[in-house]
């Protein structure tokens, strides 16, 4: 049990600061505590410094710009899921081989796809931009928590109104379809442009308070 | 002004001198009032200290009794050290004329 609970604080010292977390990880080593009591001690200051955080300008902002973008979002991914539905079905469920020796059946294919990539791309692009601009906006220091507040926001519409085409068959594949797509063009994108925004400050050696 | 559990840590800190850091004035504290702090209070509250002007915070060596980890070393300022006196004579001010042994479990 106490291994467990220095594991999971350990876990928890991450959502601080480098010089912060050795500094507390000394001192709780130092005071002799129990794995339980680390973990009480490790999970109040997170929860203070998180608290802390909101009191600033910055999360409330990203928060407004991530439900926003969520909200826009969920137009662009609404007709790449019905659409690359559709397309799936009727290529899978009327496959002929006499159609393969077809040139047209072919120029067909490739201009569907096409645009479905295109869509697809555009919306993985809105997507990591908008995981840039939450990531540049929320304060360096409670960034890991604030994040995950601003992808939740982020997703929340697109998950809310997951758009189903009745073409898939049963409900469950229909609803697994739809967030599938939305956790490779939506989530991770959002999650990369996240992190890539921390690589961004660096690089423009950006120092937020 | 001060606040009550800031001028305790000052008066940790005071008192430890050179040796002033986290764990060393937590454990202070834990004896002056007989009850230790959290480390999610100390830490916050160094924080503040620290953007008053009252104190100065740097790491610290790292020792094999902590893991290898560095302290966080604490100075009082000038500042810190008026503040501290300035809420003391407060406090001395305050309670002259007041005995609390005597009126302690009396109702109002």
């Amino acid at each position: 049990m106490s291994g467990l609970c220095w594991l999971l604080a350990d876990r928890v010292s991450l959502l601080l600061a480098t010089e912060e977390r050795d500094a507390v990880r000394g001192d709780l080593a130092e005071s002799g505590e129990s794995g339980r009591e680390a973990l009480g001690e490790l999970l109040g200051l997170v929860a203070r410094r998180q608290a802390a955080g909101w009191k600033n300008w910055r999360p409330w902002c990203a928060l407004l710009l991530a439900t926003g973008m969520g909200l826009k979002l969920v137009r662009q991914s609404a007709p790449l899921i019905h659409m690359s539905a559709t397309y799936a079905w009727m290529y899978l469920a009327n496959w002929r081989m006499a159609d393969a020796g077809n040139a047209g059946f072919w120029r067909l294919l490739l201009q569907e796809s096409a645009q479905i990539l295109l869509t697809g791309l555009l919306l993985t692009v809105s997507s990591l931009a908008a995981g840039v601009v939450i990531g540049m906006s929320v304060a360096q220091r409670n960034s890991a928590v604030s994040g995950a507040v601003c992808c939740v926001a982020l997703m929340a519409p697109n998950f809310a109104n997951v758009p189903q085409n009745p073409v898939l068959g049963p409900a469950i594949l229909r609803a697994l379809y739809a967030l599938l797509m939305l956790a490779a063009a939506v989530l991770l994108p959002a999650v990369c442009g996240f992190r890539l925004s921390s690589s961004l400050r660096t690089w423009f050696g950006h120092r937020l308070p | 002004m001060l606040g009550e559990f800031e001028y305790l840590l000052l008066s940790a800190a005071a008192k430890l001198g050179e040796n002033a850091y986290g764990a060393a004035i937590r454990a202070e504290t834990g004896n002056a009032t007989g009850k230790v702090c959290s480390i999610g209070a100390l830490y916050t509250t160094l924080d503040r200290l620290e953007a008053k002007g009252l104190i100065e915070t740097w790491m610290g060596a790292a020792t094999a009794q902590r893991g290898g980890r560095p302290k966080r070393m604490v100075r009082i300022t000038g500042e810190g050290r008026k503040a501290a006196a300035g809420f003391y004579t407060a406090v001395m001010r305050a309670s002259r004329g007041v005995s609390w042994e005597t009126t302690a479990g009396v109702a109002p």
